[in-house]
């Protein structure tokens, strides 16, 4: 499985592909921002991990731009942020996102809620 | 600055002030005793009453003006250099906590790495197996706790940046109050409002009788 990481913090990629290393994912691909991770988004990405909060272009923004792309509504997308009001997760349900994890995470976290997405989606097809 | 509120110019504030000046001017030529006319008890001069009020409203007008003058010489010179000082360095800790946690995470993963370079080589002579397992894979595991924790950099920044937000529109709304007390003439000397060449005793009847 191929997974997109996005986030503009340098630090937070790295913990994010180290964790999704320590549960077993390695092919993974990063971004640093919604436009750059848009740009690497090609048929081999299985899976998407994105923060919000992000210059050039945000979280929300990018996931709203893969759902209006044909041939992308499956796409499992989990944003990972540190936005933790109830609004703010509502709204990311409504842009499209399958999952919604607060930081700080712990591995096991974060596997969990990868399970979860793709075991949903698996029910849903 | 609420977009509601439009400040007074100078010049509004002046002609605002003549006519009150004229209002008040007609009043105390209405109120002026008639010839042979008695005071009442305890009022020498019900005029001249009325223009030592003045004269005291307007002592207080000008204490409130010079606050208000101190006020924004305060806000102009004192806070709104801290504030400024205090957001430029709010915006200099979180690259600076970002580039060190960059480094401590990069640490980790070259312990990973020694790690991982040292399990094969390890014979349970040099390593011995501890009582909860294999210390390799216990260290292991604490230098993943380790990089866990460095999510607080994010988290931070993240709340670094909207405190160094809201201190700047602060630094900018007390900008715009600076200019609201400039453009009401506040950083002008203080004048004296009840100047006028029109109606009412002359200034030197009423200094005589406060002084009498």
């Amino acid at each position: 499985m191929r997974f997109l990481v996005v986030d503009d913090s340098a630090a937070i990629r790295r913990i994010v592909v180290n964790s999704l290393q320590r549960i077993g994912y390695s092919d993974i691909v990063e971004a640093a921002d919604g436009a750059e991770g848009l740009a690497l988004l090609d048929p081999s990405i299985d899976f998407v991990i994105t923060d919000w909060n992000m210059p050039v272009m945000g979280g929300l923004d990018m996931v709203r731009a893969i759902r209006a792309q044909p041939g992308r509504s499956a796409l499992p997308i989990l944003m990972v942020t540190s936005r933790s009001v109830r609004e703010d997760i509502l709204q990311a349900a409504q842009a499209g996102v399958n999952n919604y994890l607060v930081k700080p995470f712990t591995p096991q976290v974060l596997k969990d809620r990868i399970d979860e997405v793709l075991l949903k989606l698996k029910g849903a097809a | 600055m609420n977009p509601g509120v439009v400040a007074p110019t100078r010049d509004e504030v002046l002609a605002d002030t003549r006519e009150t000046l004229r209002a008040v001017a007609r009043a105390l030529d209405f109120m002026a005793p008639v010839s042979g006319e008695v005071s009442a008890p305890g009022i020498a001069n019900p005029m001249q009453h009325m223009t030592r009020l003045l004269a005291e409203s307007c002592s207080e007008l000008a204490e409130i003006l010079e606050g208000l003058r101190q006020t924004r010489d305060l806000i102009r010179g004192a806070e709104m250099d801290h504030l400024q000082n205090s957001t430029a360095a709010l915006q200099d800790a979180t690259p600076r906590s970002e580039l060190a946690t960059t480094g401590m995470l990069a640490g980790i993963e070259r312990c990973q790495a020694l790690l991982d370079r040292l399990a094969p080589a390890a014979s349970p002579e040099v390593l011995p197996a501890a009582p909860g397992g294999d210390p390799r894979e216990a260290l292991r595991d604490e230098l993943h706790q380790i990089m866990q924790h460095l999510q607080f950099e994010d988290v931070t920044a993240q709340r670094i940046g909207h405190a160094t937000g809201v201190l700047a529109e602060v630094g900018t709304r007390l900008g715009h109050l600076v200019g609201m007390l400039d453009s009401c003439g506040i950083s002008a000397p203080v004048r004296d409002p009840m100047a006028t060449t029109q109606g009412a005793a002359s200034p030197q009847a009423l200094a005589d009788d406060i002084f009498s």
